[in-house]
C-alpha cells in the first residue's frame, strides 16, 4: 500500500472560527474537523461504535452550528459529545471486545502472523488512543493532550508505554 | 514518510486503512449534549441528521435496521446497497459441499417476543446435519467461538474487507483460530443442530450465512448463492450422455442403457428423469408438498402428492431415475413396474416402496 503522508492541518493548531456566517463556516469547519474527530473516536471505541459516535457528534454540531465559533477547542468538545451520545448503548456494550478493522495492506505482509487490529484492541484505552493518534494518524503530542485534556508529558508516557506493549504483543502473538 | 521501524510503518499504514473506511449514517436518530453541563438533553432529529449528511455529501448507507419496521420496510432498508463486484461470484464457491436448499429470508423477523428478537441479516442454507462447510472466499478468520443465539460461529474477513459470517456449526475444523489465513474452499466445520434454548430450535439443521460489506453492513446473499448453486453443480459429479432423455452419472449410464434396451425387448418403453439441479428439486418439492419451509424441507416424502424426496437427495447426485412408461409415471401394479421389480436388480438398480417410479443405481460390491 502506498503510504499517504500525514495531513498536518489539524484543526487544533488553527485559529478559532471568528465569524458567525454559520452555513458556510459550518461546512468548512466540518471539512477540517470530521477526519480528526473520527480518528479520535474510532481510536477510543473501535470502528463500529466510533463511526456511530462521529455521526452523532456531527449531527449535534449541525444542531448547534451557531455556537460552534464560541468553542476554543471544537474538536475536543465534539469528541465529548460523541462519547456522551454512546452512553445509552454502552451499558450493554461495555464488556464487549472492541471491533477494530483488520490490517489490510497489499504488501507482502498482508497476513502477518499477528494482526495489528487485534493487538490494538488489547491495549488499554489511553494508550490505544495515544498510540493510534500519534503513530497511525500523525497527530502531535500537544494535539492529543488538548483533545484528552491531559498534559503532553502524560501523552508522551502513554505513547511510549503503549508502543512498547504493542511491540511485545506483536512479538508474543 | 517511511520510518526505519517496521512496527511504526505498520501503524502508519493501519491509520490509512482506518481512514479509508467510509462514513455511514448513525444508528439512532437523537443525540445528547455532553454530560459536563449536568444534564442529558435530547436534541436533534432524524431530519436534521439527514440534512447535515446531505450537506456534507457523506455516503448515506443505513447499516442497521431497528426492530419494529415492517418486513417490507426492513427489506427495503437492508437492500439499499448496490451489488459490488465481490458479490458477483468471482473466486467464490458455494459454502456447502454438494449444495443446499435456501429461500430468501433476508429481512424476516426472527425470535419475535424474546430478548433475542432480531431481523434476519442473512440466509439459512438447509442441509443434512454433519455436511461439510467450506470457506466461500479466501480470507482471515477474524472471530471464532460460541455465541448465545448463533451457537458455534465464525467470521472470515476477505482481503477486500468483506466479512462472511457462518453460524450454526456443530464442530469447527481442526486448528481453526483467530487470525488464521483461510484458502478458498477450505473446510471450516460441519453443520449442526440449532442450539437448544433458541426459539429457532424447531428449525431443521442449517447453516446461517451472512455477508457484510466493508463498513457497510449486511447485504442479501440470496442472489449470490443462487448464482453459485446454479453455476456449480455438486463437485465430482460427471454426468453421462442422455439415454431416452434420462441423464445420470457416467458410471450409471451404461447399466441404465442396458436396462432400457432390455425393457424395449420386453416391449416396455421407459423414459423419465434422472439428474435434477437443486433449484429444480426445490421447485418440484414446493409444487408437490406445499409452500412453507416446513413443507419444503421437513415433510416426509410420502406425505406429498405425488411423493417427492427431500431436497439434497439422490437426484442431485445423479444416481436416481424417475421412470415413466408411455408418458405417465410408473405406477404400482403396471406392466412396467412388474418388469422393473423382476429385472432391475440385474442392472444394479433398486427401487423404493413409497415411489414405484423411483429407482436408484446402487452397484453391488460383489464381483
Amino acid at each position: 500500500m502506498e503510504v499517504v503522508p500525514f495531513d498536518r492541518s489539524s484543526p487544533l493548531s488553527r485559529p478559532r472560527v471568528q465569524t458567525d456566517n454559520s452555513a458556510v463556516d459550518f461546512a468548512s469547519l466540518m471539512s477540517r474537523i470530521e477526519r480528526p474527530l473520527r480518528q479520535a473516536l474510532v481510536a477510543k471505541y473501535g470502528i463500529d461504535l466510533g463511526l456511530d459516535a462521529t455521526a452523532n457528534a456531527l449531527g449535534w454540531a449541525w444542531e448547534h452550528r451557531d455556537e460552534l465559533h464560541l468553542f476554543n477547542n471544537p474538536i475536543g468538545y465534539l469528541y465529548r459529545v460523541g462519547q456522551s451520545s454512546l452512553r445509552p448503548q454502552l451499558a450493554w456494550r461495555q464488556r464487549r471486545q472492541l471491533n477494530f478493522p483488520l490490517e489490510r495492506s497489499s504488501g507482502s505482509d498482508a497476513f502477518a502472523a499477528v494482526d495489528l487490529g487485534q493487538v490494538v484492541a488489547r491495549l488499554n484505552e489511553k494508550q490505544r488512543i495515544c498510540v493510534l493518534l500519534v503513530h497511525a494518524h500523525g497527530w502531535t503530542y500537544r494535539e492529543v493532550a488538548e483533545l484528552l485534556g491531559i498534559k503532553s508529558e502524560a501523552v508522551t508516557n502513554h505513547v511510549h508505554r503503549g508502543t512498547a506493549r504493542l511491540r511485545k504483543l506483536l512479538k508474543e502473538g | 514518510m517511511k520510518t526505519s521501524d517496521p512496527v511504526l510503518d505498520r501503524l502508519q499504514a493501519y491509520g490509512n486503512t482506518i481512514d479509508g473506511i467510509p462514513m455511514r449514517a448513525p444508528t439512532f436518530g437523537a443525540v445528547t449534549r455532553p454530560t459536563s453541563n449536568g444534564r442529558n438533553r435530547m436534541v436533534g432529529s432524524a431530519m436534521a441528521l439527514a440534512a447535515v449528511f446531505s450537506l456534507l455529501a457523506f455516503g448515506l448507507t443505513r447499516s442497521r435496521v431497528p426492530i419494529g419496521l415492517s418486513k417490507r420496510e426492513s427489506v427495503a432498508a437492508l437492500q439499499q446497497v448496490d451489488l459490488p463486484p465481490v458479490l458477483q461470484g468471482v473466486d467464490t464457491v458455494f459454502p456447502i459441499v454438494g449444495g443446499g436448499s435456501f429461500v430468501d429470508s433476508f429481512g424476516a423477523k426472527r425470535t419475535v417476543g424474546t430478548k433475542y428478537a432480531h431481523i434476519q441479516q442473512g440466509v439459512d442454507v438447509f442441509v443434512a446435519q454433519g455436511q461439510a462447510i467450506r470457506a466461500m472466499r479466501a480470507g482471515v478468520v477474524s472471530r471464532v467461538g460460541r455465541a448465545p443465539l448463533a451457537g458455534n460461529r465464525l467470521w472470515i474477513t476477505g482481503e477486500d474487507g468483506t466479512s462472511y459470517y457462518y453460524a450454526g456449526l456443530e464442530i469447527f475444523a481442526n486448528g481453526l483460530r483467530n487470525g488464521q489465513k483461510v484458502e478458498i474452499g477450505q473446510l471450516l466445520g460441519t453443520v449442526g443442530p440449532i442450539p437448544a434454548g433458541s426459539t429457532e430450535a424447531v428449525d431443521p439443521p442449517h447453516l446461517h450465512l451472512e455477508i457484510h460489506l466493508h463498513g457497510r453492513g449486511p447485504v442479501n446473499p440470496t442472489p449470490l448463492l443462487t448464482a453459485l448453486q446454479e453455476s456449480n453443480p455438486p463437485p465430482d459429479l460427471l454426468l453421462g450422455d442422455s439415454v431416452n432423455g434420462i441423464v445420470v452419472t457416467v458410471e450409471a449410464t451404461k447399466p441404465l442403457r442396458d436396462l432400457i434396451r432390455a425393457a424395449e425387448v420386453a416391449e416396455i418403453r421407459l423414459s423419465g428423469q434422472g439428474f435434477r439441479s437443486p433449484a429444480e428439486q426445490l421447485a418440484r418439492r414446493r409444487a408437490n408438498c406445499g409452500p412453507s419451509p416446513f413443507d419444503v424441507y421437513v415433510k416426509q416424502a410420502s406425505q406429498c402428492r405425488p411423493p417427492t424426496a427431500k431436497p439434497g437427495g439422490t437426484h442431485l447426485r445423479g444416481i436416481a431415475v424417475d421412470f415413466t412408461a408411455g408418458g405417465r409415471g410408473v405406477s404400482e401394479g403396471s406392466a412396467a413396474h412388474r418388469w422393473l421389480v423382476k429385472n432391475a436388480s440385474e442392472f444394479d438398480f433398486v427401487g423404493i416402496n413409497a415411489e414405484p417410479w423411483h429407482w436408484e443405481y446402487r452397484p453391488s460390491v460383489a464381483p
